[in-house]
């Protein structure tokens, strides 16, 4: 037990050291839950897992995305997202696998794709919406009064036209920004808003003013509302034993579903396992593990980072063929995770089963550590 | 004969719009929805035009952080009157309207 402790304490003692790259992280990364980004990290993840028991893992999680970026930031920076899609959505992983006494078990690899990944802000699609919508009857519009300006420099117009749909400070414009601004919402005010435009949340809006800071809110919205939205991930993996030789391959899926305040989500997974035990010379086997169950976040804010999750999920095991002899062909858990947050992206997760059979406790500690985003 | 050339730096979450606006004849207007790396060569008539791109910027990340992109238009080619050759404009707002003002 006094190795596992250690290998805690060693494990955030390496962490601190990256305390300046917590700082930087944005608020709206942070409010992701551990149980999502466990799914699929954003960046990159660092986790041990089933630290008090017999079979222990140290996962490494990233993307393509993240590779690319950390080689190349420019990349990035110069192509967008347009091509990124793919790397974004593609993650791999490595475990080294650690038996009782930390002493090395195997390894296992694997990759994970997200078919659906409606939550990833930078994929953002409003395509259709009311927001479309209203700013392109506006933006139409203004383009449209463009051609009437002619007395007034054109980087004049621009950055008019950026500090009106930007909402800024009426104090930052200057005599001849607000000189055009005054043509513009009287020519604006009359074309669109003769009559008060009703939205869909039932809000009028009486002018040009008043659409750009309903803009401002539907985006907001937007963004918020995509936190909770639709993840689903399909997984597949292979394992090798101290010798290399591979004896274990899975194919398994995810699906994440929030509710409209992203307090909690839906959790239902799926995982097919070929093993071979290797308890005799050949012993093939394949089991299906399925589990389904609901992640509470717990926090100040739907919107701001959770200091605590729950996650509350049965789980039923099946063994297909040759099970052993003090083992159940069929078996059912309720289990409860526990996600402890202990710093912006340090979570301890522990996990409790409860064998409804045989009316057992086992109890799994974790570390994840999310970190680069 | 005009150049225009849009790149963008995050995804938008609506569609560009573009608009090159004969300020003289309606009828040679243009409006056409670029996407992004958009590059295109148009031979327009002679006159006086504006061309403006409108939509909103996207999110990436930039240092760990979650940032606005940046649009940035670029307008070239033989004008009578217009932009300096290599003047792109540019906006990291999260809306934005960019325009250019010439003659051909």
């Amino acid at each position: 037990m006094k190795k596992n402790y250690l290998f805690i304490l060693l494990l955030l003692l390496s962490f601190n050291s990256n305390a300046q790259l917590l700082r930087d992280i944005e608020a709206n990364e942070n409010a992701k839950s551990g149980n999502y980004k466990d799914v699929l990290s954003s960046m990159f993840q660092l986790a041990s897992k089933n630290l008090a028991g017999d079979n222990k893992t140290i996962e490494f999680n990233s993307t393509l995305f993240a590779l690319k970026a950390k080689a190349n930031p420019a990349s990035t920076i110069r192509y967008g997202n347009y091509k990124q899609r793919f790397e974004r959505n593609f993650q791999f992983n490595f475990k080294v696998k650690l038996d009782s006494v930390f002493k090395y078990d195997g390894f296992n690899g694997g990759i994970t794709y997200a078919i659906v990944n409606q939550r990833d802000k930078h994929l953002a699609d409003f395509a259709n919406s009311e927001l479309q919508v209203l700013f392109n009857e506006l933006s139409d519009e203004i383009q449209n009064q463009l051609g009437g300006l002619g007395a007034y420099a054109m980087t004049d117009i621009n950055s008019t036209v950026q500090k009106i749909l930007n909402d800024e400070d009426p104090a930052n414009y200057t005599a001849t920004e607000n000189a055009i601004k005054l043509i513009l919402f009287s020519n604006l005010d009359v074309a669109l808003y003769a009559a008060p435009k009703v939205l869909s949340g039932g809000v009028a809006v009486a002018n040009t003013s008043g659409m750009v800071t309903a803009l401002h809110a539907l985006r907001l919205q937007y963004y918020t509302q995509m936190e909770s939205k639709a993840l689903w991930t399909v997984t597949a993996d292979g394992a090798a034993n101290t010798e290399g030789k591979f004896d274990q391959a899975s194919f398994g899926t995810v699906f994440l579903l929030g509710n409209k305040e992203a307090w909690n989500e839906i959790d239902v997974r799926a995982k097919l396992t070929y093993a071979d035990t290797l308890q005799t010379e050949h012993l093939p086997r394949t089991g299906f593990n399925a589990k389904a169950g609901m992640n509470f976040k717990i926090g100040k804010s739907p919107t701001q980072q959770s200091f605590f999750e729950i996650k509350i999920y049965g789980e039923y095991n099946s063994i297909f063929n040759n099970v052993m002899i003090n083992e159940e062909k069929n078996s059912v858990f309720a289990n409860a995770d526990f996600r402890l947050r202990i710093a912006d992206d340090l979570w301890i997760p522990l996990t409790v089963k409860y064998d409804t059979e045989n009316a057992n406790f086992l109890g799994f500690l974790n570390v994840t550590y999310n970190f680069g985003n | 004969m005009i150049t225009i050339k849009i790149t963008t730096t995050a995804e938008p979450p609506i569609p560009l719009k573009a608009f090159i606006d004969n300020l003289e004849n309606n009828a040679f207007d243009i409006h056409f929805n670029p996407s992004n790396g958009y590059e295109h060569t148009f031979n327009l008539p002679d006159g006086e035009y504006i061309f403006s791109v409108s939509g909103m910027n996207g999110l990436t990340e930039k240092d760990g952080k979650d940032v606005l992109g940046t649009t940035t238009v670029y307008l070239d080619g033989k004008l009578k009157k217009g932009p300096e050759p290599d003047s792109p404009i540019d906006s990291s707002g999260e809306f934005f309207i960019l325009g250019y003002r010439f003659k051909v």
